[in-house]
């Protein structure tokens, strides 16, 4: 089973290369940096002093996520879920895939597991981003490097919160274009869905949207209405449910080609 | 429908006939509302992966990534199949993709994509081979390859091929059994001998004379029956012997004849005397 599943997700992650979905995880992931790497090398002559300063990282960190997570983060989980899975659609390769000799199963939980490698690809690069703002301009003469540690464990915490809070946009996502054949179902509903999250935000049950969780870990808000629960709680109720409905759903499909 | 192993089964039937919809079936594409499907002795809702472990397939058009090159698709099955690395460059010589190098799917033509689609299908050396019609979009040359291909596979890896297709004469040059289809029923099921015998007893032969009605006259003495069609003579297939005689005959009686024409009938009446016959 396990050398099965290996199998699988090699054959998942085959099917990524040179693809919209592999582009699109190296683009989402340095553009934010680079567009805060420019804007500081704008300010050259700020670097020298901002660079020894002891909150440096945080600093960064603080904005490159508040960008990140507004807009970038949820629009790129969307169209990246939704293009890793419509790819049999795309290419009219589902009939093939449910004629290889592996179970349903195997198919659900590997295409699932290539869409979060990505994306943990995808936070990865962001990481590596927001060290490089840092780090990068002690390469020219006069800017030191930075005073301050890396906080590479806070750095763990903070995209380990942002992962949880985007689950359920993947499961509902995954699910969706496991379902229809036309891109514009998925993509449409998952904006419609993220205007609405973003509309909701300072509502008091805007935790019910399932979209609204990597917000509301940018906005800091760590518990629901009165109660000490955590959103990222719900946020994996949510993803649990929802993957759980979606693989139903793909099983019982009658008409698998 | 039952296919016999080593066969070459070619599966005919018009368009919208139901030939796909069963091989989607037999592959576990489409839910059974009833019957059961059983490959190489074994139940195929029991046995799935077993069976397709050993079947490979083509439905319909080929199902390739189009970012890929030829052999990064078949790298993406040969990963499931776990077969050896040498069976991709092998099937890729065998259909002719071994120069394709990095050209990726989506610039091949019709033909090509046709051919990267047998490629997978024979990836892992099956025992059983499902085509549904796997000759569309190729040109006369690559149909008479893949012809011999399949010809070859059958032969020498005892390969069972079941091959759908609407046009008979290209199943007459492959198939050594055939099942016939229509509105979703089986018509007819048997060696291709036995539909070619049939095919034979219903066809005609058309005689254009420069004598219509003494024609006519010398056909109904020899008790043949005689239709007439757009200004010629419709007569039932005869012995060629027979042939021979009455035109023999004609030329001595001063007829002028201009053809003797044999009409073979094509699926569309074959399926019509069957659905008759029925």
């Amino acid at each position: 089973m396990k050398t099965l599943f290996l199998s699988s997700f090699r054959s998942e992650w085959l099917k990524t290369r040179r693809s919209a979905a592999s582009w699109l995880v190296i683009a989402g992931g340095f553009l934010i940096p680079l567009i805060l790497l420019g804007a500081r090398l704008y300010q050259f002559e700020k670097l020298p002093t901002e660079n020894i300063h002891p909150q440096l990282w945080l600093n960064i960190s603080q904005r490159a996520w508040q960008y990140m997570s507004m807009l970038l983060l949820p629009m790129g989980v969307i169209l990246i879920t939704s293009l890793v899975t419509q790819t049999e659609f795309r290419n009219n390769t589902w009939k093939q895939v449910h004629t290889l000799p592996q179970s349903l199963t195997t198919i659900f939980t590997a295409k699932l597991a290539v869409i979060m490698v990505l994306l943990l690809q995808g936070f990865v690069l962001f990481n590596i981003g927001i060290y490089l703002i840092g780090a990068a301009p002690a390469l020219f003469s006069g800017v030191p490097y930075p005073a301050a540690e890396f906080p590479l464990q806070k750095s763990m915490q903070v995209t380990g919160r942002y992962i949880i809070g985007c689950l359920p946009i993947v499961a509902l996502q995954f699910l969706l274009s496991l379902q229809y054949r036309n891109f514009l179902i998925p993509i449409g509903a998952g904006f419609g869905l993220y205007i609405a999250s973003m509309i909701a935000l300072n509502w008091k049950h805007g935790y019910i949207m399932p979209y609204i969780y990597s917000a509301y870990t940018s906005a800091g808000r760590n518990t629901i209405g009165n109660s000490n629960t955590d959103p990222l709680v719900l946020a994996s109720a949510y993803f649990t449910g929802t993957i759980i409905l979606g693989y139903l759903l793909y099983i019982q499909k009658k008409d698998k080609a | 429908m039952q296919v016999p192993e080593n066969s070459i089964y070619g599966f005919l039937g018009p368009n919208g006939a139901g030939k796909t919809t069963t091989l989607k079936l037999i592959l576990g594409l489409l839910k059974k509302q009833a019957g059961t499907v059983t490959v190489f002795g074994k139940s195929f809702d029991r046995d799935r992966i077993a069976i397709l472990q050993q079947t490979g397939s083509l439905i319909e058009s080929p199902s390739l990534y189009s970012q890929l090159t030829a052999l990064e698709n078949l790298k993406v099955f040969q990963a499931i199949y776990q077969c050896p690395t040498s069976y991709m460059q092998e099937v890729l010589n065998l259909t002719g993709l071994a120069d394709t190098g990095k050209k990726t799917a989506g610039q091949f033509s019709l033909g090509m994509k046709q051919r990267v689609g047998i490629a997978v299908a024979l990836l892992n050396q099956p025992k059983l081979l499902v085509l549904d019609e796997p000759t569309n979009g190729l040109d006369p040359n690559g149909i008479i390859e893949i012809r011999e291909l399949l010809k070859r596979i059958n032969r020498e890896k005892g390969t069972t091929i079941l091959i759908s297709s609407h046009l008979l004469p290209e199943i007459e040059k492959l198939a050594t059994h055939t099942g016939i289809i229509h509105k979703g029923e089986l018509l007819f099921q048997g060696p291709l001998e036995e539909l070619l015998i049939k095919r034979n007893q219903s066809s005609h032969i058309l005689l254009d004379t420069g004598n219509m009605e003494a024609t006519r006259s010398l056909l109904q003495k020899y008790k043949i029956p005689v239709q007439e069609e757009s200004g010629k003579l419709l007569i039932p297939a005869q012995p060629k012997e027979c042939i021979a005689g009455i035109n023999h005959r004609l030329v001595s009686e001063g007829i002028s004849v201009y053809a003797i024409q044999p009409i073979q009938n094509n699926l569309e009446t074959i399926f019509m005397n069957l659905i008759n016959e029925n």
